[in-house]
């Protein structure tokens, strides 16, 4: 489900958070992550974003704690931002009840029992952009005047903030600072995020931040190849980010052969302060570079760097030194969170990945099966076609015919509702009455109710007024039930199907009631009827019509509720408010 | 003479029951329904059919075998084909879907031959 989404107008201002400086586009999405809608996701453009019950919301959510307009989304200034439109439950973000609230990539917002997960990427290609950024220092290359000034095991930084011998009110501060830096990390890993880049951009951030670095910069393992790659590279404020961000080969080679993270500097050849005075010209460049350890592997290496100006290099006579050991055992406990996050990522994926194969997997054998008994159908329909041509016998030939037809009628519903299935569409409202739609379906039911010798009775209520739905759609929703309750009665002797219309006025309601006196549905099916390929009907079910009609009810603000004793029939009624005015989309439209 | 031999489709669906009824009344056959859901009539359990033609897909693997039709020539229809052992070989044909209808309608035959001889 995807509302209508739209680029970031010309007009707006640039982002204001730290970013790469590319051209890029604002793209940020909703997605349903608990709750009746999950799975439901909508683009976030510039056109305000209503979110509630009713209809006209672009976010429409069909949990009944909702408000029929419960709050909005709007860009403002480059950023997305939360209001609550006096909602009767609140609207919270990350836990927190808000009136109004600018959104951050990963906010969690929760409106009555659904909560869903905003997510503010760029688009852009993060792995693309970071290479693009990198410049590699190819191994013994000459001017690559860096070398290690100190190093530390990877396994050094889990004993970061665990064995604190010195007791000094310092040492302890500073402890319990690298556990908040390491706290955070972790629970920046641990939010739901669309993609690992976002992960690591967040880590980066908190990185350079805490360790005063000018730049940072990712380069992940791959799986198959084992080669190192750049995927996400951040900058502090201020920094100029035109320049590419030069990485050492050798250094790498040195933190990904030894496990160990490295401090390297280039002020350390006394040659070059008493022959070149280059280290004058162009500063001190101080790196760390620490191993990403997973559980089992290493999964790559953070690299930061920093830069001090010349003018400072010379004002402190070249004895300058901004990143030491503490800050290396700190990058080195980093590196370890991080290399973990991206661990659980990716466990997170591959799971995705085998539940969606598993999924695409059950789909298609259901289809197919659906499919072949349809073909079977198509064959023997043929075949008697065939024999009848050949015999000049016309009653066959008909019989045939009718078999054909049958299935061709099947396989149109089966499309029909997997399109309805596959994806949410608008429902196409316009100002109609729902007791002809309904006389409509008992029209088309009628044949078959006659030669299944069902008593088949319409009741239609004579003050439902005209209003606003989509009457395909709810000739489509009715028809599911009618035919399932024919179904369910077929070979009856009093087999009896009834369908009515109702108007509530207090609730201002539109039902459209279907019951039958069939073998009722036993209570431990009642709440799998409506999923997708859950069928009680055996090879005559697809298992799309009730999970079809029961989303086209949705659409239009309602729901499906089920009332049904084994042995006595089922009772099916579809509900959903009356709209008696245009949405705003078709006032447009009609002026 | 083929006179009140009866066969009986067992399937949720009706197209395979109303071409073999199409096909084999004329010549004096009797071919029935029975769906599987639907628990099998007084006259269904008395007159025992000379073949039954079972679609197995909708079927738990239980009742395919189910003592309600040991004995009886048997058609069955699914995916899965079942190995042919020499016993079963006499009194069962395996059509795997989707099969063209002339090979239903000589396996049909030829275990209704196979009835009469007997």
């Amino acid at each position: 489900m995807a509302a209508a989404g739209s680029r970031r107008s010309p007009t707006a201002e640039p982002p204001t958070s730290q970013s790469c400086g590319s051209s890029i586009v604002d793209k940020a999405t909703l997605l349903v992550i608990q709750g009746i809608d999950q799975g439901a996701r909508f683009d976030v453009a510039d056109e305000p974003l209503g979110l509630g019950r009713d209809v006209v919301n672009p976010v429409c959510l069909h949990d009944t704690e909702i408000s029929r307009c419960h709050a909005r989304v709007e860009a403002e200034n480059g950023n997305f931002v939360l209001s609550d439109l006096n909602s009767s439950n609140g609207t919270y973000v990350n836990g927190e009840s808000i009136r109004r609230r600018e959104l951050k990539n990963g906010d969690q917002i929760q409106v009555g029992r659904t909560i869903l997960l905003f997510s503010h990427a760029t688009d852009r290609a993060a792995g693309t952009d970071a290479s693009q950024r990198i410049a590699f220092v190819p191994e013994r290359d000459a001017e690559d005047l860096s070398s290690i000034v100190s190093s530390i095991g990877h396994e050094v930084g889990r004993d970061l903030v665990t064995q604190v011998h010195d007791l000094k009110p310092d040492s302890v501060a500073q402890s319990l600072a690298n556990l908040q830096v390491l706290y955070r990390i972790s629970e920046e890993a641990v939010r739901h995020s669309a993609a690992i880049e976002q992960v690591l951009e967040r880590i980066l951030d908190l990185t350079i931040e805490v360790v005063g670095a000018d730049r940072g910069c990712v380069l992940l393992r791959d799986v198959d190849t084992g080669k190192l790659s750049p995927q996400a590279i951040r900058y502090r404020r201020g920094v100029d980010q035109s320049a590419p961000m030069p990485i050492s080969h050798t250094i790498i080679n040195s933190v990904v052969s030894n496990r160990k993270g490295v401090l390297t500097s280039d002020a350390q050849s006394d040659s070059r302060f008493t022959a070149g005075q280059s280290i004058f010209q162009a500063g001190i460049r101080e790196a760390i570079c620490v191993p990403m350890q997973g559980r089992y592997e290493l999964m790559g290496v953070i690299y930061v760097d920093i830069t001090t100006a010349p003018q400072r290099v010379l004002l402190d006579g070249g004895n300058i030194s901004k990143f030491n050991d503490d800050l290396l055992r700190l990058m080195v406990a980093i590196g370890r969170q991080s290399a973990l996050a991206v661990e659980d990522n990716r466990y997170q994926q591959a799971l995705v990945q085998a539940e969606r194969l598993a999924a695409i997997g059950q789909t298609i054998a259901t289809l197919s099966h659906h499919i072949k008994n349809i073909l079977q159908g198509v064959r023997g329909g043929s075949y008697l076609i065939e024999m009848g041509l050949k015999d000049f016998n016309e009653e066959v030939v008909r019989k045939g015919w009718n078999i054909v037809d049958k299935n061709q009628t099947k396989i149109y519903n089966l499309v029909m509702d997997m399109l309805t299935v596959s994806k949410e569409r608008q429902p196409a409202m316009v100002e109609a009455d729902l007791n002809e739609t309904v006389a409509d379906v008992c029209e088309l039911m009628q044949a078959r109710a006659t030669e299944l010798d069902i008593q088949f009775e319409r009741r239609l209520a004579d003050d439902v007024p005209a209003s606003y739905f989509d009457p395909d759609g709810i000739h489509r929703a009715v028809l599911n039930i009618v035919s399932n309750a024919m179904d369910a009665v077929e070979g009856r002797e009093d087999a009896r199907v009834i369908v009515s219309t109702e108007f509530d006025p207090r609730g201002g309601a539109l039902n459209v009631l279907v019951s039958d006196n069939g073998p009722g549905i036993p209570q431990e099916l009642l709440g799998k009827i409506f999923q997708v390929f859950e069928s009680t009907k055996g090879a005559r079910g697809t298992g799309l019509g009730l999970a079809v009609s029961r989303q086209i009810i949705r659409e239009h603000g309602g729901d499906i509720l089920v009332e049904s004793l084994p042995g006595q029939g089922s009772l099916f009624v579809l509900k959903w408010q009356l709209i008696q005015e245009p949405a705003p989309a078709e006032q447009n439209t009609t002026a | 003479m083929n006179d009140g031999q009866h066969v009986l489709v067992v399937d949720e669906l009706t197209e395979t029951q109303e071409v073999l009824q199409a096909v084999l009344a004329p010549r004096g056959f009797i071919v029935e329904r029975a769906a599987h859901s639907a628990p099998l009539t007084a006259h269904e359990l008395q007159s025992r059919p000379d073949v039954v033609v079972i679609d197995a897909d909708s079927l738990p693997a239980q009742q395919t075998s189910s003592a309600r039709w040991r004995g009886v020539p048997q058609v069955i229809i699914g995916a899965a084909r079942v190995p042919d052992s020499p016993l079963a070989a006499a009194s069962q044909r395996h059509l795997a879907k989707p099969f063209q209808f002339p090979e239903l309608i000589q396996a049909v035959e030829q275990l209704l031959a196979a009835a009469r001889r007997d």
